[in-house]
């Protein structure tokens, strides 16, 4: 039964995923999001997100006026994300379809996409994952097209990183045990970034270097 | 997150040529780890796909070892190039999450599962990728037992402690050595308890303290407090320990649930077991025109609830449902779709 408890705990996970990240990120997850709608889509983009989860960025993207097509590989995350986008009437603005990064060779057509927008899901994947979506979402942009990635990064002096250990360490306690969501960090993006092709035109990074946004473009 | 997982990706055992087989793994440590014991000896491949370093069975369960997994690491690892066969061979207790279909629309490979455990592949390999019965069961040994017993019991021994601790401090010594000592047995002799699970296991051995305590009254002439306090602490402590015996094992359905659910306790917090008790007073329904038979459902129930009656013609049939743990397995794997789980 003990185990059971907590399996069903988990599995109701996904209605609290928007709490716990946010608390888990210290506010910067959701500021983010609304940087990225805010500063790089414009109204009639057709924008590609990988990994929507519960359609928080898909949606401010789709109010200011772009066309979205997020994917994620959790069914849970996406019954929330489409109540969300009906509650806001965004039905025929965003489309949502169901699968893994790695299945985009099949699902998507080249040159398809003004924008290619992902945050924290790049730190969910390993590296060789993260390499092969890189050069699929390559291929499905279009030429001038950018390509957004904001995810968790680890900091690269021991100062900073010693710090947002001390940070980090309770709040994913406290994150984990109300919510069950947790994240990791990326390593190595921007060389990934550079070596599918892309040309890095942007780099932000948070107090304590602990989120980072970063902005390439296909040339 | 945690340090249990290790990078997924494609792991070379021996010397292996473009026929050598390929296995798939999850990514939680010990499981590689484990896999790769077996595996040292023999040349084949091994897939270590993502399943957020969970086991085998709680990821395909639980959403976490799912297609999407396997196509990850299939198409990532570069397997594609280095074999001619184009047949993964998933662990067995996989079937409960993996969509095979998926995995061969979407990424070319045609899965098959091959036995619960890892020490069984080097005679699965000998055999010619065939199962016996046994490669198909999930077992419960001593050491298991033991494992998951002390998983459960230990966080109800420290609070019982901890209340005792304050309230009732003369009977600790006795609580401690009475408790383990009752758990090692009982959990040392959970299969030769008489009992189908759970509490009517438990019911048995509270007869028999009954009865060891009626025996003790009868026969003792000088008959002592103390000893007849320390049975009851004992018809206690088997009731803490074993209330949900079916529960902690990967062989029975707990009992404890539907137990609850009669007793109108419906919720705690923020767990509702109703949806749980219906699974468990659930049946598999094979709905015989749908059936080919192909007998997938026979190969990858744990439990060996299928049987194939090749009397005439070969068809199958659910022969022993009691024994079924609603994994829901052969429902998902089924391709005519002729089983279902009715509730």
């Amino acid at each position: 039964m003990a185990s059971y408890v907590f399996m069903k705990v988990l599995e109701s996970s996904a209605q609290r995923y928007d709490v716990g990240i946010n608390i888990l990120s210290l506010g910067q997850s959701n500021k983010i999001k609304r940087e990225i709608a805010g500063n790089y889509i414009a109204t009639g983009d057709k924008v590609l997100e990988i990994g929507c989860g519960t359609g928080t960025l898909a949606i401010l993207c789709a109010e200011k006026g772009a066309l979205v097509t997020g994917f994620d590989v959790s069914p849970h995350m996406l019954a929330i994300a489409r109540k969300k986008i009906q509650e806001r009437n965004l039905v025929d603005r965003v489309q949502l379809k169901q699968m893994g990064a790695i299945e985009m060779d099949k699902a998507f057509d080249n040159e398809a996409f003004d924008k290619i927008m992902s945050t924290l899901v790049f730190s969910e994947l390993y590296s060789d994952e993260q390499k092969y979506v890189l050069g699929e979402a390559y291929r499905v942009l279009k030429h001038g097209g950018l390509i957004i990635i904001a995810d968790e990064t680890r900091p690269n002096s021991l100062v900073k990183r010693t710090l947002q250990l001390l940070v980090r360490i309770p709040l994913m306690v406290i994150t984990y045990v109300l919510t069950q969501t947790s994240t990791r960090t990326l390593k190595n993006i921007k060389s990934f970034l550079t070596d599918a092709g892309f040309e890095v035109i942007h780099q932000k990074k948070s107090l304590l270097n602990s989120f980072g946004l970063y902005v390439a473009r296909k040339g | 997150m945690l340090p249990l997982s290790v990078e997924p990706g494609l792991k070379v055992f021996g010397h292996p040529d473009e026929k050598s087989p390929v296995f798939v793994t999850a990514n939680f440590a010990l499981t590689v780890k484990r896999v790769a014991k077996y595996l040292k000896d023999l040349d084949c491949y091994l897939l270590v796909a993502p399943t957020h370093g969970i086991n085998v069975w709680c990821a395909a369960k639980g959403g976490n070892f799912t297609a999407h997994s396997v196509i990850s690491v299939v198409k990532t690892s570069g397997i594609a190039s280095k074999v001619i066969n184009r047949t993964l061979i998933l662990p067995q207790l996989a079937a409960p999450g993996v969509d095979t279909q998926l995995v061969r629309k979407e990424a070319g490979w045609h899965c098959k599962f091959g036995p619960v455990y890892a020490k069984d592949i080097p005679e699965y390999i000998a055999g010619g990728l065939k199962k016996t019965d046994a490669m198909c069961r999930v077992k419960w040994p001593l050491i298991d037992r033991l494992d998951a017993g002390i998983g459960v019991f230990f966080p109800v021994f420290l609070l019982i402690l901890i209340i005792l601790a304050i309230f009732l401090r003369t009977w600790l010594a006795e609580f401690v050595m009475l408790g383990w000592g009752l758990f090692f047995l009982m959990y040392s002799f959970y299969p030769f308890i008489p009992g189908r699970a759970g509490w009517h296991k438990l019911l048995f051995l509270e007869a028999l303290i009954g009865v060891g305590l009626l025996g003790y009254i009868f026969l003792e002439a000088a008959e002592s407090k103390y000893i007849r306090d320390l049975f009851f602490m004992a018809m206690g402590l088997v009731a803490v320990i074993g209330i949900d015996f079916g529960g902690v094992t990967p062989l029975y359905k707990s009992d404890l649930d539907p137990l609850l659910d009669k007793l109108g306790i419906r919720w705690i917090g923020p767990v509702d077991f109703t949806g749980r008790s219906k699974i468990i007073g659930g049946k598999i329904i094979l709905d015989q025109t749908k059936c080919t038979p192909c007998g997938i459902c026979y190969d990858i129930c744990p439990r060996g609830v299928y049987e194939i009656e090749k009397d005439g013609h070969k068809m199958v049939a659910v022969k022993y449902p009691g024994l079924c743990v609603a994994c829901e397995a052969c429902v998902f794997q089924c391709p005519k779709g002729a089983l279902s789980f009715k509730t």
